[in-house]
């Protein structure tokens, strides 16, 4: 996921199971004691970058639009690993793959309508398609593997025809060719990017008024900046897709979240999507600890390094920053929703290497500014000018000016440079910028180690808008990469996944200090115990929300 | 009155003065250094300076955390201190620089008229047009991407010198206008057709002839003027274009400070307390001063436009 | 006197449109401000990249660029580079809460102002004079942000007394709309009340002084009387210049650090954050939308005191 504003992402893995209640599939079970119907307030901080699932590529929008469009597959809605099980959504069942992993094939439901009553058809995938390719979505990348794709962007038609991508209304299939194997493809076929939405869509970004989709919810109000509505969908019927306990949820945007959480604390909301500010964290889990939860996130946090220029060239400074780095120092900055790690794979996803293997000492113990000073020594490298990049969302411009005083304090001559969050990620992904370190975090698209790796893959080096912010580039890890993205079964690669990003750590190519624990709160007028269900990639799950 | 403030005002100065010394000798902590993961010893035992939730501790009124820590650890005193300097300096290089301007623009102005004073006039009219924040904020936030490069001068982004040229340029047109009106009323006195009859340059009268006229009315403004350039630092500071963390300022420690109000009020509170002082202080001067010297001179402006 | 007007009116023009192509200059000469990249998502190939800048015409000259601009900001169909939403929706929808807000608060400090700077002219050169001044020169002084921070953090959460910002519209509830602006307003006006009271006292101070104050006197009207009748009025005209251009620079921009603190999302917290994205259309949008406020009320002024004085029409 593009962090395009690191707190939108609240896109989590509940590995520890850590509610005992909505273990399962909610929509057999909608919670012993919550019934159905009611409506609530909720909020978000900003308004989410789209509306519309072709654009749409954050988790502030991912966490609502879930409910509203299904793509062919879909993740099953439960907790922990259970929630990374794929399962078929607009499609009959999980795609057929043949030739050698370059073709798949769906058929689409029989007799299904979006909301709005208009019939699903085959080919209002390739439409959905289209309309990502057209858009200049961030999701471009994802289907770029389809063959004519790339023509398609090129000849700027958007009537063109998609060569890859067939479909047949009457037999409701579908079938999709890529130009090379994809172990990954059957994510992105579950990405919101890929939900059907009806042909007559517009290519345009529809956010103040977004389309029909087919799910248990449909967008009924987008005023942007201010709100919008779901309501539930009646007749909504997709085996393993739950239809949703409340019939209206109302998202407003509160800029403030210190206000989002007083108004939680005092029952005029029902529920906020970011985590309470530090500064009521206490009060919220000492006085209303019943309705407040933590639960870890596919992410990973670290600083970049870039291998280009001085002195971050040398492996000894790079090695003397993760040597000093003190995770613990942070985690205070997050008011304690950080755990400490040392590989860029977070926990949860297959390919995590294990945490007590640490090359620089247990990720949790202090950091060593003593032997990093003499690295730093070492490699003459003492009183260099080192720009440190942050953006200034949340906690960011603090976690800088922590890592600018070590950095000062292991022998170098740092400075800060903070810059608007809406820039920040173009800015230091921009070669002319020749940014040498800085704050960087990902949220996976999907649990898969392919989509934290490809942060530190040589191949997807480029001049502008890089996602490789150290420019790391080594033969072993890219050839390591190429060859596991394109086996289908994760678990037997995971192993090898792990070796590559452990590689990573122990060149210090990265210096990773942490993955984001987010946060489930609710008003007590929420039934907090049965209904709050966490999905390890959309956070919390709307269908399972019901009252007390 | 107006002394007793003028006063004030000097102690705050020597305070901002003595930050180094109150780092270095009496908290032996500087401005920016991480104290996240350390303890303090307090009411006889250890306590963590920032809580493992992210609490910093509160003041504990002796020379290490006099004011308490902020949420990196850092000593608030020390910073305060640091943001005393960075707010003073601000504000005077850029009053001064106002004055400079101004002057200039209104002697130039005032003196030739014609087409030079419409000029003038016009890009003083399109300043003033400007909504002063809004101004600062775009300026601000553009300089502080890629800096500025005017011919051999470079100022870097992040650099102090970015706050203090934009809130001088905001302020020129509110000092320009009246010093240009009373250019064209000293131009028509008789000790300047004197000065000219005796064979003197344009900018020999100038100097000689009206500036010492003038200087009245700038040491009325002057006072005021740096007021005004405190409090609009400190105001893009907290919206994070002014004084670039982790560089203390009182704004950019309030703009921290807010976010802290339930368990740590302190950080916001002693900044603002700060600025008040020091702004009330000018401003309560800067009246005694226009009394004493030029009672119908108006006031400047103020920011909240 | 049309002539006047006609040429003051063809001057707003003209700083409008310096305005215009000063703001747009300002976002244009950033180095890393190519928004075709900004836009272009993930991995974009050089294609998609100049796909986007065709579409947008960032390939255009930079004058193109802004007649375009400019023709789509005035005719209401500019799209901000960052959300993509329609620009003059966004202002349309944050307007009533700027207006509500600059409106309460400008009633407000004029109120405060008189009664403070009647009560200081009054008692001119007493001990109470002396304190008005300061408690004035206090409000001037306070930084309005901190003021607002400390109100919404104390009355606001703690105390529970007002709401913890936010707005409601006035269509909605009246009652509502009020009780959450109410702690804006004054924060606002403390700002301001300070500054007029004080201008009030030094036009009282110099009225009192005319001799036609001292003929009323003589009269035998009371101080009171005369204060009402003859002073106050004549004093008045420069404040109530002043306010209408005050209230014209809070719609226009002023409101910026209130709207923040208070979480009022009008035009300027809408400002404020396109600033940041350097989202040239709503910036210049914004920007020219206050100018114009600020210029109009400015030759509205100038145009009535020419009206009320011929000889300020020459200079």
């Amino acid at each position: 996921m593009t962090p395009i504003k690191s707190f939108l992402a609240a896109i989590g893995l509940a590995t520890l199971a850590l509610a005992a209640g909505c273990g399962g599939d909610s929509s057999s079970d909608p919670g012993a004691t919550g019934g159905g119907g009611g409506s609530i307030e909720i909020a978000q901080t900003s308004q989410p970058d789209a509306l519309d699932p072709a654009i749409a590529y954050t988790s502030n929008s991912w966490e609502p639009l879930w409910v509203v469009y299904t793509p062919p597959l879909t993740y099953r809605h439960a907790e922990g690993e259970e929630g990374s099980e794929l399962i078929p959504g607009v499609a009959e069942a999980m795609p057929e793959i043949s030739d050698g992993g370059r073709t798949y094939r769906f058929t689409v439901r029989e007799g299904l309508e979006y909301s709005d009553g208009t019939p699903v058809r085959a080919s209002d995938f390739e439409h959905a398609v289209k309309r990502v390719l057209a858009l200049e979505s961030g999701g471009t990348y994802l289907f770029e593997g389809i063959a004519g794709a790339t023509d398609y962007i090129e000849a700027g038609d958007t009537d063109a025809d998609i060569a890859g991508i067939e479909a047949d209304d009457r037999s409701r299939e579908v079938t999709v060719r890529l130009t090379q194997p994809d172990g990954t493809f059957s994510n992105v076929l579950a990405t919101s990017f890929a939900a059907f939405v009806p042909s007559s869509t517009p290519f345009e970004n529809q956010t103040t008024s977004p389309p029909p989709g087919v799910g248990p919810y449909a967008i009924v109000e987008s005023v942007p900046n201010r709100r919008f509505t779901l309501e539930r969908v009646e007749g909504f019927d997709i085996p393993g897709i739950p239809t949703g306990n409340l019939d209206k949820i109302t998202t407003t945007i509160v800029k403030s979240v210190s206000r989002q959480a007083q108004d939680v604390i005092d029952g005029r909301l029902d529920y906020m999507q970011d985590a309470p500010p530090p500064d009521l964290l206490a009060e919220i889990k000492e006085a209303h600890g019943e309705r407040y939860k933590e639960w870890p996130t596919l992410s990973s946090y670290y600083f970049f390094l870039n291998q280009r220029i001085a002195p971050f060239d040398d492996e000894r400074v790079r090695r003397a920053v993760n040597l000093a780095i003190d995770s613990n120092a942070i985690a205070r900055l997050f008011g304690g929703r950080l755990d400490p790690i040392c590989s860029l794979v977070p926990e949860g996803i297959p390919g995590h290497a294990d945490f007590d293997e640490c090359p620089f000492g247990d990720p949790a113990g202090p950091g060593d500014p003593e032997a990093a000073r003499d690295l730093v020594d070492e490699a003459g490298a003492t009183g260099e000018q080192v720009t440190v990049w942050a953006n200034n969302d949340s906690n960011r411009p603090e976690i800088g000016a922590y890592y600018t005083d070590l950095l000062n304090e292991i022998g170098l001559d740092a400075e800060l440079r903070v810059i608007d969050g809406a820039n920040y990620f173009q800015t230091i992904g921009n070669a002319e910028t020749e940014a040498q370190t800085g704050l960087a975090n990902w949220f996976a698209d999907f649990p898969h180690p392919g989509s934290f790796l490809q942060q530190i893959d040589g191949t997807t080096i480029q001049p502008r808008n890089n996602g490789n912010y150290g420019y790391v580039d080594d033969p072993e890890i890219n050839r390591g990469i190429e060859r596991l993205l394109v086996e289908a079964d994760l678990q037997e690669t995971a192993g090898e996944w792990a070796a590559l990003d452990r590689k990573a750590v122990e060149e210090s190519y990265v210096a990773p200090y942490g993955s984001e624990t987010l946060t489930t709160f609710m008003s007590d007028r929420m039934d907090f115990e049965d209904c709050s269900l966490v999905h390890p990639l959309y956070g919390n799950d709307y269908t399972s929300f019901c009252l007390e | 009155m107006a002394l007793a403030f003028g006063a004030l005002f000097a102690v705050l100065v020597a305070l901002a003065l003595a930050a180094p010394l109150w780092s270095s000798a009496v908290a032996e902590r500087s401005p920016e250094e991480n104290n996240t993961t350390g303890t303090v010893e307090a009411d006889g035992r250890q306590v963590d300076v920032v809580s493992l939730d992210g609490i910093p501790i509160g003041p504990q009124w002796r020379g290490e955390y006099f004011l308490g820590a902020d949420s990196n650890g850092r000593d608030v005193m020390v910073r305060l201190l640091y943001g005393a300097r960075n707010s003073l300096l601000i504000g005077i290089s850029a009053a001064l620089l106002t004055t400079l301007l101004a002057t200039a623009v209104g002697l130039i102005a005032g003196w030739f008229r014609g087409w030079v004073d419409a000029v003038a006039r016009a890009t003083l009219d399109v300043i003033w047009a400007f909504p002063v924040i809004l101004l600062g904020v775009a300026l601000g936030t553009a300089l502080a991407l890629g800096g500025l490069t005017v011919g051999p001068l470079e100022i870097e982004a992040g650099s102090k010198a970015i706050p203090i040229l934009v809130i001088a340029i905001v302020y020129v047109p509110y000092m320009a206008r009246p010093i240009r009106g009373e250019v064209l009323a000293l131009r028509e006195r008789e000790f300047v057709d004197a000065a000219r009859a005796q064979g003197a340059g344009p900018l020999r009268t100038m100097a000689t002839e009206l500036l010492p006229n003038l200087a009245s009315t700038v040491v009325v403004f002057l006072p005021l003027m740096v007021a005004n350039a405190i409090l609009l630092e400190s105001a893009l500071s907290f919206l994070g274009v002014g004084v670039v963390p982790p560089d203390p300022s009182w704004g950019n420690m309030i703009d921290a400070g807010v976010e802290r109000m339930v368990t740590a009020p302190h950080l916001t509170i002693v900044p603002g307390l700060m600025l008040v002082l020091t702004v009330l202080s000018l401003n309560v001067f800067g009246d005694g001063v226009r009394d004493a010297l030029d009672p119908r001179a108006e006031p400047a402006t103020r920011v909240g436009r | 006197m049309a002539r006047f007007a006609a040429r003051r009116l063809a001057q707003m023009v003209v700083v409008l449109l310096a305005v215009s192509v000063l703001t747009f200059l300002i976002f244009n000469v950033i180095p890393n401000g190519d928004p075709a990249v900004r836009m272009a998502g993930k991995a974009p190939t050089e294609a998609q990249v100049e796909a986007i800048r065709a579409q947008w015409g960032f390939d255009e000259s930079l004058p193109v660029q802004y007649v375009e601009t400019m023709r789509q900001v005035l005719g209401g169909s500019a799209i901000s580079y960052f959300t993509q939403l329609n620009v003059r929706d966004e202002i349309v929808r944050g307007l009533p809460r700027t207006l509500s807000l600059a409106a309460g608060a400008a009633i407000l400090w004029m109120l405060a102002g008189i009664a403070l700077g009647v009560l200081g002219a009054m008692r001119a050169g007493r001990t109470s004079d002396r304190m008005l001044t300061v408690l004035a020169l206090t409000g001037v002084s306070l930084p309005v942000f901190w003021l607002g921070a400390l109100m919404v953090h104390y009355l606001g959460f703690e105390a529970g007394l007002f709401p913890n910002g936010g707005y409601v519209p006035l269509t909605e509830s009246p009652l509502d709309w009020a009780y959450h602006l109410l702690l804006p307003w004054t924060a606002l006006a403390i700002l301001f009340a300070g500054f007029y009271s004080r201008v009030l006292r030094s036009n009282l101070l110099d009225t009192l002084g005319e001799d036609y104050v001292r003929t009323a006197r003589a009269k035998g009207l009371s101080e009171r009387q005369v204060m009402r009748r003859h002073v106050l009025r004549n004093s008045l005209i420069p404040i109530v210049t002043l306010w209408g251009l005050d209230f014209g620079a809070v719609v226009a921009g002023g409101a910026i650090l209130i709207e923040t603190v208070f979480d009022l999302q009008g035009v300027g917290q809408y400002a404020a954050e396109s600033v940041g994205q350097l989202d040239v259309p709503p910036v210049l949008a914004i920007t020219l939308f206050g100018a114009f406020f600020i210029v109009v009320l400015n030759a509205v002024v100038d145009i009535v005191y020419a009206a009320l004085d011929p000889r300020i029409r020459a200079t």
